[in-house]
């Protein structure tokens, strides 16, 4: 966290005159509450209590599954889902390099992933977006997508989560960008101060390259390098951004971008392509 | 002498404790909780969370945490990020409580009063709380922590994220309705 200015603005507990005064008792005193221990204890019990709601449905399909090994004597490949569209921070990085604009959404079915992921087990109690979660992970995008709709009602944090769970559901399960575009703008309309605002905008930013709207996308990148999305994802900014200007042809300033992202800590890896573009002319001409 | 300012050493020495706790170390938990409980009961009274509801909203803002950890991005400082959750947490108790006591006011027999529980605040810290309650959500919540928690005015703008243009004028604005209110005598 930065360190504040102590020149400007000055607090008002540094001056001297009532509210200064006031401020400066105020924190002097203890702040009254819970001891830290009896939180504790508090806490726990909840997720002890809220523990059987998630191990039952667990229980129930493993014993499930193991008769099913029984019955049919070899276990019937499981329906998974892309790793990409579950683990966390998968949505943030940078999927593939640029392709040309299509102008439509991809359609193509997602890639059958080897392995599933890994449940969230420090989550002391599930939300109502759980089941959502779990017909993702059997395949039923659509259903889940619908569920993960019904659970984005309201204004708690888990709509928030479930707005943006749909959102990802919609661009990487089922191929509909657009859909998952406009399901982002909602996001930003109904929580502009949510906590996955930072990630909400990203998410944007690469839907929008995928859809080829590279206008949009460099400018939503100029906007967000110059707020706190660039402050916390600056690096995949410029990632994006040296890709976008590598495919309008615009080498100059797309090297420029690769350094910056370079300097932001960016993996190599992922600027490899731009630079490859932009520094060996093409030499397709006999 | 401002709250914050003890508890910055998180960024450096963190980092292994949120890694622990994202791989469900039930001490990494418990050691978070430890050193972040004070500052965000704190933080939750001063936005303006009633006594009555405080520590149901600490807990909630531990389950937020514990639920999205796994998400939290470790380029931003998990202060900052508990702020927000904090901020968020805190609007929706106070409309809670806020319903409450409507409630308990148009029906008083069903018996749904908050529990009361012991609180014994300072007079200085009511009288605090009670002309940051006059000040607009907005306002309070860049008061609070600008002029409580002693965040910069960057900090603040990742918080509410508003750019920093707008921190600074509703920190202008809020100071001009709190020096009003204490000037009327709270």
């Amino acid at each position: 966290m930065a360190t504040s200015n102590p020149e400007f603005p000055q607090r008002l507990g540094d001056g001297t005159d009532q509210a200064a005064v006031l401020i400066a008792r105020a924190l002097a005193e203890p702040m009254p509450g819970p001891s830290e221990q009896q939180s504790w204890r508090k806490l726990r019990s909840r997720s002890v209590r809220a523990a059987p709601r998630w191990v039952m449905p667990a229980v129930a399909c493993a014993l499930a599954s193991i008769a099913a090994l029984f019955w049919f004597g070899h276990p019937a490949p499981a329906p998974t889902l892309s790793p990409d569209v579950w683990a966390p921070g998968a949505a943030m990085a940078p999927q593939a390099p640029l392709t040309e604009p299509s102008g439509q959404a991809k359609t193509e079915p997602p890639p059958v992933a080897s392995e599933r992921p890994k449940p969230l087990t420090s989550a002391p109690h599930e939300s109502d977006a759980a089941p959502c979660g779990r017909q993702a992970k059997a395949g039923q995008y659509e259903a889940a997508a619908a569920c993960y709709a019904r659970a984005a009602r309201g204004n708690s944090m888990d709509a928030e989560l479930a707005l943006y769970e749909k959102a990802r559901l919609e661009a990487k399960a089922l191929g509909k960008s657009s859909l998952a575009l406009s399901t982002l703008d909602e996001h930003a309309r109904r929580f502009p101060g949510g906590v996955l605002t930072t990630e909400v905008e990203l998410t944007r930013i690469e839907l929008l390259s995928q859809l080829g709207r590279r206008a949009e996308a460099l400018s939503a990148i100029e906007r967000g390098l110059r707020g706190a999305l660039g402050r916390e994802r600056g690096g995949d900014l410029q990632v994006l951004r040296a890709e976008l200007l590598g495919a309008q042809g615009d080498c100059a300033a797309a090297l420029d971008a690769v350094r910056l992202a370079r300097q932001a800590g960016a993996h190599p890896a992922r600027l490899e392509a731009t630079e490859q573009r932009c520094q060996l002319p093409a030499t397709d001409t006999p | 002498m401002l709250a914050s300012a003890a508890a910055s050493d998180v960024v450096e020495s963190g980092h292994d404790l949120l890694d622990r706790c994202v791989a469900g170390s039930p001490s990494a938990w418990r050691g978070l909780h430890q050193r972040y409980h004070r500052s965000a009961l704190s933080v939750l009274r001063r936005l303006g969370v009633p006594p009555s509801h405080l520590e149901d909203a600490c807990q909630e803002v531990f389950v937020d945490v514990f639920r999205y950890l796994p998400r939290f991005r470790r380029e931003a400082d998990f202060r900052t990020w508990l702020y927000r959750i904090c901020l968020s947490r805190a609007r929706v108790t106070r409309r809670r409580a806020r319903m409450w006591s409507l409630f308990s006011r148009v029906s008083p027999e069903v018996g749904l009063e908050p529990i009361q529980q012991p609180f014994d605040e300072g007079q200085a810290s009511r009288q605090l709380a009670t002309a940051i309650e006059r000040l607009s959500e907005a306002e309070r919540a860049v008061f609070v922590l600008f002029e409580l928690e002693g965040l910069s005015g960057q900090d603040i703008a990742e918080i509410i994220q508003r750019p920093q243009a707008t921190v600074f004028r509703r920190l202008h604005d809020a100071r001009k309705r709190f020096t009003a209110v204490l000037e009327e005598g709270v």
